[in-house]
């Protein structure tokens, strides 16, 4: 039965190897002489020092290091200023990436994903063109084809053109989305192929949704699914897949491009088809908007406001509102949250009730919830 | 880089302070000749350090030299406020601890049972190959563990470093590297007294 003295000794036996007084060394051998299970202990830990302490190296030291100094990859810019920090741009360098990082919804700082045991992940980055090498992302890795460009912050991949192959560990059990701007793939383990106009499985199982997060398609291995096909078979609802307007503000203000666009889509309409991957037609590509304003741009761009100008800020968002759309809860919300930040907290609340009442199962109601309750 | 670099180990303490620092000057500048010189003197702690966290294997080598091109790229931010040693057991910690967390390592990770059932048909023959069971069931025991848990778990109760050392080498708090080692120290115990050989060993030896 462990007493009060089994846990003062466990804790110099913790310590046993750091250096006990003699007095404490005294101690812990009287009860460990006297209690079995801290002698099981003792006795174990003292086992495992000795094998950690003999573990035995293979020399391959000096073969590390040669080869270390012939990688010239390792090699510091020429431009690089030895000696101190510029803190001031590392200070830059953070904030951006923790806007960026809070702006994806990302959870998974530092875990390492797979492929090599040896090269730890980028959290955020961006290639451009054909990449042959996989690059590792959060616990996947994408191998770009064609002429690709895509960016991604923790496991969110935005993917900007050209056709990405994904590969997903299943055994990490997270969420890893590539965004494209007309539908959202969001998988936890699996590997596919997306195009901005399809995606394309070849094991595991995926879910397209919607900008709104609304379920399109449901994929498992071997079928495909395209924008913009006439029959759909989306089922089912989910919340808004859509970040919290804090991140937005933040990303908008280090990063403009780093958000991904809803873009105009009903939740009903149905936008894919799933089909075999043997099937040959080719995808038609969504019609393009170039003249009108993105409702993301205008969201963005009323978050930016919202630092100058509380009143156009709320002007912004309620023309959002307006319109309906996938921005349409995202704006209501951040009016809500621009209002109480104000100290409009009447106002706050009635946008905020609005909001829940609008969209009960929003990814913003448990902190619209909270700030009506404060 | 068209000749292989000569690597000379244990030189340090043969060198003048002042040359000391002119090599170290020559380092953050990129000189590989010199970075070969001062990073071979530690090659060998690296090596044991790695070996010690992840254990021995194949992998070894290669975390080993992700950790010597880590120290490459950062040479030139070294202010010598620490020792090298010390700076490089760091990196060390740092890229391993990056390595245990990678799904990959927890794929290659040895299943437990197997070691089991092997050591529980074999008699252990001498004190040598006892040992080297050991570490593998160590090893396997330690795969269950956090890779922070089981790195600060090693440096301080086997390896015997301070609490604040490890604090540092892992970069976290005191308190949190305390927290760390003491709920390591609980489950390691935990599963060592599931297993029937070290069960049997520990509580048959009284």
């Amino acid at each position: 039965m462990r007493t009060l003295a089994c846990v003062r000794a466990g804790g110099l036996l913790e310590r046993r190897r750091a250096g006990l007084t003699d007095a404490e060394r005294l101690e812990l051998e009287q009860h460990v002489g006297e209690c079995d299970d801290c002698h099981f202990e003792s006795a174990a830990l003292q086992t495992f020092a000795d094998a950690v302490a003999s573990a035995p190296t293979a020399d391959v030291a000096a073969s590390a290091l040669r080869r270390a100094l012939a990688d010239r990859s390792s090699e510091v810019p020429p431009t690089r200023v030895a000696g101190r920090t510029p803190w001031a741009l590392v200070g830059v360098a953070l904030a951006a990436s923790a806007a960026l990082w809070v702006a994806s919804g990302a959870s998974d700082f530092g875990s390492s994903p797979s492929g090599s045991l040896t090269t730890a992940p980028k959290v955020s980055g961006r290639v451009e063109g054909v990449e042959p090498a996989p690059v590792r992302v959060g616990h996947g890795s994408v191998v770009a084809r064609r002429a690709s460009a895509f960016r991604w912050v923790g496991t969110n991949v935005t993917l900007e053109r050209g056709q990405l192959a994904v590969e997903v560990d299943p055994s990490v059990h997270r969420a890893f989305r590539v965004h494209t701007p007309d539908f959202t793939v969001l998988v936890t383990g699996t590997s596919f192929v997306v195009s901005c106009e399809e995606v394309r499985v070849s094991r595991g199982s995926v879910q397209v949704l919607s900008p709104d997060g609304s379920v399109q398609a449901s994929l498992s291995a071997g079928q495909r699914w395209q924008v913009g096909a006439p029959s759909g078979t989306g089922a089912g609802t989910e919340p808004e897949a859509l970040t919290t307007p804090e991140a937005v503000s933040e990303v908008a203000a280090a990063d403009p491009e780093a958000v991904t666009e809803p873009g105009p889509v009903s939740a009903t309409e149905p936008r894919g088809a799933v089909g075999p991957v043997a099937s040959s037609e080719r995808p038609r590509r969504p019609a393009s908007r170039p003249d009108v304003p993105s409702a993301r741009s205008r969201f963005e761009r009323a978050v930016r406001l919202s630092e100058r100008s509380t009143d156009e800020a709320i002007a912004a968002f309620e023309s959002l509102e307006r319109e309906g759309g996938p921005w349409a809860a995202n704006a209501l919300f951040a009016r809500g949250q621009l209002l109480m930040q104000r100290g409009r907290a009447a106002e706050a609340r009635r946008a905020l009730s609005s909001y829940l009442e609008r969209y009960p199962g929003g990814l913003n109601a448990a902190d619209a919830r909270a700030m009506i309750e404060r | 880089m068209g000749k292989l670099l000569t690597l000379r180990r244990g030189s340090r303490s043969e060198r003048a302070p002042h040359d000391e620092e002119s090599l170290l000057a020559r380092c953050r500048s990129g000189d590989r000749e010199a970075m070969g010189i001062v990073l071979g003197e530690h090659a060998e702690a690296v090596e044991r350090h790695i070996v010690r966290l992840m254990g021995p294997g194949a992998e070894v080598e290669d975390v080993a030299q992700q950790v010597f091109i880590a120290a490459i790229r950062a040479f030139p931010r070294f202010r010598g406020e620490a020792k090298v040693r010390t700076w490089l057991i760091r990196i060390a910690t740092h890229v391993t601890i990056d390595v245990l967390r990678s799904p990959a390592w927890r794929r290659r990770s040895r299943p437990k049972t197997d070691v089991d059932e092997r050591d529980a048909k074999t008699v252990a023959p001498d004190e040598h190959t006892r040992a080297r069971r050991e570490l593998r069931r160590l090893s396997c025991l330690l795969d269950e563990l956090s890779a922070v848990r089981r790195v600060a778990f090693i440096m301080h109760v086997l390896e015997g470093r301070p609490i604040a050392e490890v604090a540092v080498l892992t970069g976290a708090s005191k308190v949190a590297t305390k927290s760390r080692i003491f709920w390591a120290r609980r489950q390691l115990l935990k599963l060592a007294r599931r297993d029937p050989v070290l069960a049997d060993r520990f509580e048959g030896g009284r």
